[in-house]
């Protein structure tokens, strides 16, 4: 059991950490500011309201699986490649938690302020719009252009005059059982 | 004594009554629809770009690890109960290569073969967000800044757990294998890629 107090609790069973190998290439970096309103005035029998406003920063990065990537979708003719690579998709969203700061908060005298698990659950949902509307900001395009940019530069590096990228090839996705 | 029997029965028959209608009001949930508290509902807010940075990671491995932190403190008020909070943190701790790193001081290609440098692997992200954080026990009130603390201290233990099960260098193997099956497929015949 971690602490910062000090103070010790009964220690829980320690989980096993599990390691995965990944091939994502990441692109582009997004930092997003989302301001969280919340009212809680709703509940009819509950006398006063009580009002919470939550500033928070989120970084999104978007690229490709190269995992997906087989010897198949490289061709090479001469100094000219071709590529076929999976579409670029949102690969992480991040809100760091000092990125995270209660700007306003009032509580009616009959009401009970806002608790941490509540506070959380609130940044929950708005972790959840930004992973929903993350899409429409345009990182998918954005990728694109930066992905086009990172492997042409590479690709280059190693000779070749000119390249081909293209980001239709079409993704396999494992059902599981 | 009958007028005493009547006065001892009316109270235990309210009694019973009494029970039996709680007994009903609890096993058929009567008002639990009524009483229920309204589930908090944050607004559409719109998300504002802020930065765009074009990067070229390739991250290669993975740590995903539960971390439970707790902290205690003295109450808020004078003789008030002391504060106590307990977290469990579902982290993930990511490494990996940054690409933007590699240029032509560290490509060398002749024909088809290739010699290549890559930088080695860093942690490029430790992600705990609301959705992996569970309140598992908390009394008294914490302000932001006291929570924030906390959670700081999960992703301190993630990153040296992510040390312990050497991450960083599974990171970098992989990044290695990721390259070579790359540069094979790419036409290379004679690979050779360090770090």
């Amino acid at each position: 059991m971690y602490g910062c107090s000090g103070n010790k609790l009964p220690a829980p069973a320690d989980t096993v950490a599990m390691l995965r190998d990944i091939q994502e290439l990441a692109t582009v970096e997004y930092t997003i500011t989302k301001v969280v309103k919340a009212s809680d005035n709703k509940t009819w029998f509950k006398v006063g309201e009580r009002k919470i406003l939550i500033t928070s920063e989120a970084i999104v990065k978007a690229g490709i699986d190269l995992s997906q990537l087989t010897e198949k979708d490289i061709n090479r003719d001469g100094k000219t490649i071709t590529i076929q690579l999976p579409p670029p998709k949102i690969l992480s969203v991040n809100i760091p938690p000092e990125n995270i700061q209660v700007a306003f908060e009032k509580v009616s005298l009959f009401r009970d302020p806002f608790t941490v698990k509540e506070r959380n659950q609130l940044m929950a949902q708005a972790e959840k719009q930004i992973r929903n509307s993350g899409a429409s900001l345009g990182i998918i395009e954005q990728s694109k252009i930066t992905t086009q940019l990172l492997l042409s530069r590479l690709l280059m590096q190693l000779g070749f005059e000119k390249v081909n990228l293209t980001f239709d090839k079409p993704v396999h996705t494992i059902k599981q059982q | 004594m009958r007028f005493i029997y009547r006065w001892l029965k009316r109270p235990l028959v309210l009694i019973i009554l009494v029970l039996v209608i709680i007994f009903l009001i609890k096993r058929l949930n009567v008002f639990d629809g009524i009483f229920r508290s309204k589930p908090l509902i944050i607004d559409n807010t719109p998300l504002i770009i802020k930065e765009i940075k074009a990067i070229g990671e390739l991250n290669t491995a993975t740590l995903y690890k539960e971390v439970v932190v707790d902290s205690s403190a003295k109450g808020l008020l004078p003789f008030s109960a002391k504060r106590e909070i307990v977290l469990i943190v579902k982290g993930t701790v990511t490494a990996g290569i940054n690409l933007n790193n590699v240029n032509d001081s560290t490509v060398y290609v002749k024909d088809d073969s290739v010699n290549m440098i890559l930088p080695p692997a860093t942690i490029t992200n430790v992600i705990m967000n609301p959705s992996d954080i569970e309140t598992f026990y908390e009394s008294g009130q914490w302000n932001n800044s006291e929570i924030t603390k906390l959670k700081l201290s999960a992703r301190s233990i993630l990153i040296r757990e992510a040390a312990k099960n050497q991450l960083l260098e599974k990171a970098d193997q992989k990044a290695r294998m990721v390259i070579e099956q790359f540069l094979r497929g790419a036409g290379f015949t004679k690979i050779n890629v360090r770090q």
